[in-house]
């Protein structure tokens, strides 16, 4: 029986979508709406009906705007499933499509359960699924552009091309991280045939050159465009449009944190791989205080950069499609925050997660494959990983101090050391 | 149909929802009509007062030029708009909010945030934007090219300039005339011609005596008024 469902990958997956479900939603009226989740709230209306930018992250692109308004109306009202629904079904599901992309990629099981896991189980995750915030969204929507782009890719579908441009356009919209991957598949649409010698068949540089033209840009941009539609009737022109986005690419570029995001959080991208780094929030609601100290699950982390060696070098050897896919993603994601002077906080790390991920999970199946690792091996790290995000996961959903062994933590990140 | 005529469909459907997205943009704004009589002239106390105005008008993502020795845009952002409380959240139009902060520098910030106004046009006394040049330069928001300054307020595009350099407005625009602009010897005619000149499609026009601003003389309010009194005679 449990043989059988194990080689059931639908089902397997949507096991661990209904875990990610579960431990993303669990207790979510108890944690309090932060000061600028209820900002979101009102730039999600004002946004709709007057075109207005709030002040939280006003600079982002504002596809968080309409899921959050969009979940509010589905809730009725903004309750905690009304405010943070969007973030929750938008992380939870990403899960279930990471499972569904790492088995597209690789063609296996175990690879695709373990991705998956990773996800379902990251404290960082849960902790930006809970929060009325566009990172899940951002990822969920980047993961469903590959998805789309590596079956358009493969069959040569014109119209899983046009949905593939969509979806990252979507992305895009939601966030900036949006883009690399964007850029890369589009690049992959229009070089597959010259990348794999049995498509010689396909090298057609003026109809791929038209579908590329049309699917991956033309489609992409306009739904990024028509998202600012309420902003453009405040009488902007497309013309005053690609002006803020001109600014917006300079304020991104010059972006300062507060003085405690600057000084006291680290905000480089080289350090997540390689040792605990947090996002911390705070709020102080009717009485009491909350605080979160959301970070990664280190030991699943940590996987990121072996793998990525592992994965370099299997590349080299066998020169996929797949491998050098995913690999060419996670280089154009991470490289960006990686060379930026700005600062870079570990919250933005999900959408190259998801690529991390996909690595770690390739790697450790084919080490399983060539019984380089024994499954047992696997299995006792895969319970070592959920018992230190069961640790963390009182961190992660604003109840660091609520427990007296997160004390040392807590003074850790206090503002006033 | 082959692939070839659907991706030229696609790209022409899009090229369509562009335009249509840009002309439904520049038909949502909202500005007086043009008269026979040339535009209206209003004459307000304060410069907060010139936002009652704009809201009487019912301006919506208009065009201003601002002419003052100030920018009238300190950025005014309601701290009540981001406050935690009880589940349910409740929101509602933040508008009314940026008004209770309405003061004499901030109205055109907040005749923005509040959609009346989507660009402006400041133009300054050339001794100030001279002084002013450093700041602006030191700041990544704007960009600066003899005396024109480009730049950003939150969301809002402005120009910062002198009124012989700035550039001809081929467009409907409001236009302001503060006492302040007048404290540095501009010439009421020579503002006149230049306006005329520079900004050949005026709605409306309104001038504020800047009674609040301890910097504005009486000085200043003179050399205004003989403005009013040019341009009327001039219609």
């Amino acid at each position: 029986m449990m043989r059988r469902l194990w080689g059931n990958h639908h089902a397997v997956l949507w096991g661990i979508f209904a875990l990610a479900l579960f431990v993303r939603a669990y207790g979510l009226p108890a944690q309090p709406p932060t000061d600028d989740e209820v900002g979101t709230a009102s730039a999600a209306l004002n946004y709709v009906t007057s075109g207005l930018f709030g002040q939280v992250m006003w600079y982002h692109p504002p596809l968080r705007n309409i899921v959050i308004l969009t979940a509010g109306k589905l809730f009725g009202g903004y309750s905690a499933w009304g405010l943070r629904g969007g973030s929750l079904l938008f992380g939870s599901a990403a899960v279930l499509l990471l499972g569904y992309l790492v088995h597209g990629l690789f063609g296996k099981r175990t690879a695709a359960y373990i991705a998956a896991f990773f996800l379902a189980v990251d404290p960082l995750h849960i902790y930006l699924s809970r929060v009325a915030f566009q990172e899940t969204t951002t990822s969920f929507f980047i993961v469903a552009g590959t998805l789309a782009s590596l079956h358009a890719i493969r069959k040569d579908n014109v119209l899983l091309c046009y949905l593939s441009g969509a979806l990252y356009g979507i992305a895009s919209a939601s966030k900036w991280n949006g883009l690399f991957p964007w850029a890369v598949s589009a690049a992959s649409y229009l070089l597959y045939p010259w990348l794999c010698r049995d498509r010689a068949e396909q090298r057609q540089p003026g109809k791929r050159l038209l579908t590329a033209f049309s699917a991956y840009l033309v489609v992409p941009v306009a739904i990024y465009t028509a998202l600012y539609l309420p902003w453009l009737q405040r009488g902007y022109s497309l013309g005053d449009f690609a002006g803020l986005q001109a600014w917006l690419v300079k304020h991104q570029y010059f972006w300062k944190g507060t003085p405690y995001t600057e000084d006291i959080l680290s905000h480089r991208a080289y350090q997540w791989f390689l040792w605990p780094v947090a996002w911390v929030d705070f709020v102080f609601h009717q009485g009491k205080a909350y605080l979160s100290i959301a970070m990664g699950n280190l030991l699943a982390w940590v996987l990121t950069l072996p793998a990525l060696f592992f994965a370099v070098r299997e590349w080299l050897r066998s020169r996929t499609f797949e491998l050098g896919y995913v690999l060419a993603i996670f280089f154009a994601s991470y490289l960006p925050l990686l060379l930026t002077t700005r600062s870079i906080w570990v919250f933005i790390a999900t959408p190259l997660l998801v690529f991390a991920f996909t690595l770690s999970s390739y790697a450790v199946d084919a080490l399983l494959e060539r019984r380089a690792l024994s499954a047992r091996t696997v299995i006792v790290y895969l319970a070592f990983v959920l018992a230190l995000s069961a640790i963390m996961y009182p961190m992660s959903t604003f109840q660091a101090l609520d427990h007296a062994w997160m004390k040392p933590l807590a003074e850790f990140y206090t503002p006033h050391r | 149909m082959t692939r070839q005529t659907f991706h030229i469909a696609v790209v022409i459907a899009a090229l369509a929802l562009f335009l249509w997205m840009d002309g439904s943009a520049k038909a949502a704004r909202v500005f007086p009509a043009r008269s026979a009589q040339g535009p209206l002239m209003v004459r307000v106390d304060s410069q907060k007062d010139i936002y009652v105005v704009y809201q009487r008008s019912g301006l919506w993502g208009a065009r201003v030029v601002h002419l003052n020795r100030f920018l009238n845009l300190v950025d005014y952002l309601p701290r009540e708009e981001n406050v935690t409380m009880p589940f349910p959240v409740r929101v509602g139009d933040v508008r009314p909010l940026y008004e209770k902060g309405l003061d004499s520098h901030n109205w055109l910030f907040i005749a923005n945030r509040t959609g009346m106004v989507r660009t402006v046009t400041v133009v300054l006394p050339a001794p100030v934007l001279r002084e002013r040049l450093v700041q602006f330069e030191g700041d990544f928001a704007f960009s600066v090219s003899g005396e024109i300054v480009r730049g950003y307020t939150h969301d809002m595009p402005l120009t910062v300039t002198t009124l012989d350099a700035m550039p001809a407005i081929r467009e409907p625009v409001i236009v302001n005339v503060d006492a302040g602009y007048f404290g540095f010897g501009e010439d009421p005619g020579r503002v006149l011609a230049g306006l005329r000149e520079k900004c050949p499609d005026i709605r409306l026009i309104v001038v504020s005596g800047s009674r609040d601003e301890p910097e504005v003389v009486d000085g200043d309010r003179k050399r205004l008024r003989q403005f009013e009194k040019a341009w009327s005679s001039r219609g």
